[in-house]
């Protein structure tokens, strides 16, 4: 079951990623939140609250944009490994 | 008069005398005349061991010469008495060959002086310093040391400290225009410092400038009610943040900051009721 709900995480991430979902629709379509989440997940929706609002500094910053993309793909990486991010 | 000196003249310094130790000699006070070079041997003044030519073996230069046709140091010599008692120790003990002509170091003759010598001639000339010579030889070298350094702070110490032999009370003109002197270099190697560094401070400021980024208010634009307040960041690593959203799936907007690159979570204001995620 946790498994499914990182892999529709890891959907709505790489769907972000790859600009064929806004990051506010990836928030609406988020996952219930649940005790049992751990941490990558819990980080996994914070990136993407601060992914949703930056897109101001990413206009006009690109190097910024790189470093919030390459945030997000870590974190698929790790939610893909199950892995538990610090 | 009889001569006395290995080169044939009439050294009146080298005159017989009593050792120092039953202070036979020392009845020109130690505080030297104006002008007045004491010889290192004996603490005797120019008056008592009259300077010969330069070119003759075993002579030392003279400051000036008198009108009446004695030749004076002008100042103190150096290293004062620390020379030893031996009258003939400057030129190690080998005056036909051997020249002072500064008062610092012997030469080997006129091979010396001419550079004929060779290399060994110049190393002799150094062993000079060697022995009793060594503590106001290393004060006056440290002071030109500095000078050298640019650390006029140590030659202001030296100054004051009477290695060069200059007095204050001797002549005044001299010692505070050579001090004014030190002075003005020491500031000018500071400012000199100070100027040097300025681009060191530019490159600082930007860095800092092209680094340290303040990112102001941005409001969601499909949720309003949420949006981030203030970022501090330098370069792309966020610093500190101040943001109103929500901390998890279908709850309330929260007031909190972000600290460190990690985001780490401080709530402030806001939320309703129990979080799942808390």
């Amino acid at each position: 079951m946790k498994m499914n709900k990182r892999q529709i995480i890891i959907d709505l991430l790489s769907k972000v990623l790859a600009g064929e979902m806004s990051p506010e629709v990836a928030l609406d379509s988020w996952p219930i939140a649940e005790k049992s989440d751990d941490k990558s997940i819990k980080k996994a929706w914070h990136t993407l609250c601060h992914y949703s609002i930056d897109d101001d500094i990413r206009a006009k910053d690109k190097s910024y944009e790189a470093s919030q993309r390459h945030a997000i793909e870590e974190i698929i990486v790790a939610l893909g490994h199950a892995r538990v991010t610090p | 008069m009889v001569a006395n000196h290995p080169s044939g003249f009439f050294d009146l310094a080298a005159a017989p005398r009593q050792p120092l130790a039953v202070a036979a000699w020392p009845t020109t006070p130690r505080k030297t005349r104006v002008g007045v070079f004491r010889h290192r041997s004996s603490g005797q003044t120019s008056s008592q061991r009259r300077c010969r030519s330069i070119i003759t073996p075993g002579s030392r230069r003279c400051g000036y010469k008198t009108v009446s046709g004695r030749h004076e140091w002008l100042n103190r010599d150096p290293i004062q008495e620390l020379g030893g008692l031996n009258l003939y120790a400057y030129v190690g003990n080998n005056p036909i060959n051997r020249i002072d002509p500064y008062g610092l170091a012997w030469y080997d003759g006129i091979a010396g002086l001419t550079g004929l010598g060779g290399p060994g001639t110049f190393s002799a000339a150094w062993s000079g310093f060697g022995g009793s010579w060594s503590d106001s030889a290393n004060s006056i070298g440290q002071a030109l040391g500095g000078a050298a350094a640019g650390n006029w702070d140590q030659v202001a110490n030296a100054y004051d400290s009477g290695v060069f032999g200059q007095t204050q009370d001797a002549d005044p003109f001299t010692y505070y225009g050579t001090r004014a002197a030190v002075d003005t270099a020491a500031a000018a190697t500071a400012a000199a410092a100070a100027l040097e560094a300025a681009p060191a401070a530019g490159a600082a400021c930007k860095k800092l400038k092209d680094n340290l980024h303040f990112d102001g208010p941005k409001w969601n634009s499909k949720d309003p009610t949420t949006g981030r307040i203030g970022q501090i960041r330098w370069g792309n690593t966020p610093l500190i943040r101040l943001d109103y959203h929500r901390l998890e799936p279908g709850g309330n907007p929260v007031l909190h900051l972000n600290i460190g690159p990690e985001g780490t979570h401080i709530p402030l204001w806001g939320g309703d009721g129990p979080s799942v995620w808390q």
